[in-house]
């Protein structure tokens, strides 16, 4: 078995507004969030 | 073909739709793991302590014993510091339900320790014998008077704590003692007491966190209180995003800045709490998400065989 | 003759949850929505958690750290609890907007409510049991806030063997039995209709 493809280690990257902070990975995920809601609004399921 | 109309039913394969749903997730959760790996920082000991700021163990080292430690005046569940526990008003649910977990300092994480090593070391023992049996106001003064000198002290490769001239009673023979019992690896097991099977990891945690190097490790990994440390990952995995809301108030005052801002923010949290649990019951509040009018795109097609059929 | 209670279950079960709703091959038009996958993504999400805990759990808890294949099982129940987390919290907003506790399900969406609590309780005491400096960090962080309210005595975080056996036994029988009582709920009463015009937000 292989280590992981991308590796993760090393210092925390952030993005800070105001009070505000957040790690990339975090804001990636809430991103994510935000599109798969704005995208499954907009869909329909294919008969199945 | 017929356009729909707002009754109509679809077929609809249930078993399949969640043997799907668990194939691709689980197919997602592997992809992921293979690109992204996870943390595992190996858990920090007393021995690596030691090692690492000798001077900020024996200065906690010191805290303890004189029972000037953030564990020795934390208050209940580990003992009963008066004014310690967090409070709003007369509200101070520390002390309803008091001290469960009975931890003295002193003798839990220094002096016991050192007596098992003492057995093999007769000027141990004599310096051991010599601080317990002193009234306390003479180990006050020799804790006094080793804690301001030791901020210039050195400690030798081998262990010695070198401190500037003083008087000290037998602190230097004690320190040099549990500093090199705690090198050697000897202190970690002796903290978890005489319990064959060690699961409760209780007390060496406590004595970690009281001192300045472990603090400093979880600060500068970014996962302190006030860096929204409570929702952040280790490194670059991603955290626990759905702890957002109670983290967000330890960054502001007067969560940030209050000694009871704990209890503050298990307070603040609780109206969401019951918010979240009740909502179909709270009339205004359970208006509020359709005003969004996201409903509309959802059910457009819906709305619109409706429309179609009214006309 | 004194009425049977395995009768009375049979018969309860009938009426309530016939099969016919237990397990339907038809569902409403509007069903077709995207967003009525984000329900069962996080069922599949739970599953994917327990599934990839299991095999921890038989290895024991130390397994994960000194085996590369440990290793990898760990980071697919990381990811599978990130997932979880992702399509509940979908799920939970999609809910909101669309008010589906209307018409009689109110229980269902508090019960969903306490899913989600026991499921951040169910997280914590995972964190708190890695047995790793991230586990050491969170316990100690954390410990304040229980004792703090009182329950610290109760509930150690510092007790490495109590979050483990919370983490592995107490919290997944919990979590589990509050979704599938959810789950009965939502195939009891029925997908959640659209909103009709005027029509009040009660449960």
């Amino acid at each position: 078995m292989l280590a992981a493809i991308f590796d993760l280690n090393g210092p925390q990257r952030f993005v800070e507004w105001g009070w505000l902070r957040i790690t990339v990975p975090n804001l990636i995920v809430v991103g994510l969030l935000v599109v798969a809601f704005f995208v499954a609004v907009r869909t329909r399921m294919s008969s199945r | 073909m017929t356009a729909p109309s707002p009754t109509d039913e679809r077929p609809y394969d249930l078993v399949k739709e969640i043997m799907f749903a668990v194939v691709v997730i689980t197919a997602l959760a592997v992809i992921l793991a293979v690109l992204f790996g996870s943390p595992d920082e190996r858990a920090k000991t007393i021995a690596d302590w030691a090692r690492a700021d000798g001077i900020d163990f024996v200065s906690t080292a010191l805290a303890e014993l004189d029972g000037t430690s953030g564990t020795a005046t934390y208050g209940p569940p580990y003992n009963s510091t008066p004014n310690a526990a967090q409070s709003l008003g007369p509200m101070a649910p520390a002390e309803w339900t008091g001290v469960g977990i009975p931890v003295d300092t002193a003798t839990d994480f220094v002096l016991d320790p050192l007596s098992k090593l003492a057995v093999t070391d007769p000027a141990l023992m004599d310096a051991l014998t010599t601080y317990e049996s002193a009234p306390a106001d003479q180990q006050s003064v020799w804790t006094a008077a080793y804690g301001s000198s030791l901020p210039d002290a050195q400690i030798s490769d081998s262990g010695t704590i070198e401190m500037p001239a003083g008087k000290y009673g037998p602190l230097p023979t004690i320190f040099t003692g549990l500093l090199r019992l705690a090198r050697s690896g000897g202190l970690d097991p002796s903290l978890l007491g005489d319990n064959y099977f060690p699961l409760d990891s209780t007390k060496p945690l406590l004595f970690l966190s009281d001192g300045e190097w472990f603090a400093s490790l979880g600060e500068g990994a970014g996962l302190g209180g006030d860096q929204w440390g409570i929702m952040n990952g280790v490194a670059d995995w991603p955290g626990q995003t759905w702890l957002w809301l109670y983290t967000f108030w330890y960054q502001i005052p007067p969560w940030s800045t209050s000694p009871s801002g704990d209890l503050l923010v298990y307070l603040t949290m609780l109206p969401f709490v019951v918010l979240t649990a009740a909502l179909p019951w709270i009339p205004g509040v359970r208006t509020l998400p359709t005003k969004l009018g996201l409903h509309r795109l959802i059910w457009k097609d819906h709305y619109a065989a409706q429309q179609r059929q009214q006309d | 003759m004194r009425r049977s209670w395995t009768t009375a279950v049979r018969e309860r079960i009938e009426t309530e949850l016939p099969l016919e709703n237990a397990l339907p091959d038809r569902q409403p038009a509007f069903v077709r929505s995207t967003v009525y996958l984000f329900g069962v993504g996080t069922l599949a999400s739970l599953l994917t958690v327990i599934g990839s805990g299991l095999v921890l759990a038989i290895f024991g808890p130390g397994w994960w750290h000194t085996t590369t294949v440990g290793a990898f099982v760990n980071s697919v129940h990381l990811f599978s609890v990130q997932l979880m987390f992702l399509f509940l919290a979908l799920h939970f907003f999609a809910q909101l907007v669309m008010a589906t506790w209307r018409r009689g399900r109110g229980v269902t969406w508090m019960i969903g409510a306490f899913s989600f609590f026991a499921a951040i309780v169910a997280a914590f005491t995972g964190y708190a049991s890695q047995t790793n400096f991230e586990a050491q960090w969170i316990a100690v962080s954390a410990k304040d806030g229980f004792n703090a309210i009182g329950v610290g005595s109760l509930f150690n975080t510092l007790n490495t063997g109590q979050m483990l056996a919370l983490h592995v036994a107490v919290l997944p029988a919990a979590l589990s039995l509050l979704v599938a009582w959810h789950v009965v709920l939502v195939r009891r009463r029925g997908v959640s209709p659209p909103i009709e015009d005027g029509e009040e937000m009660r449960p």
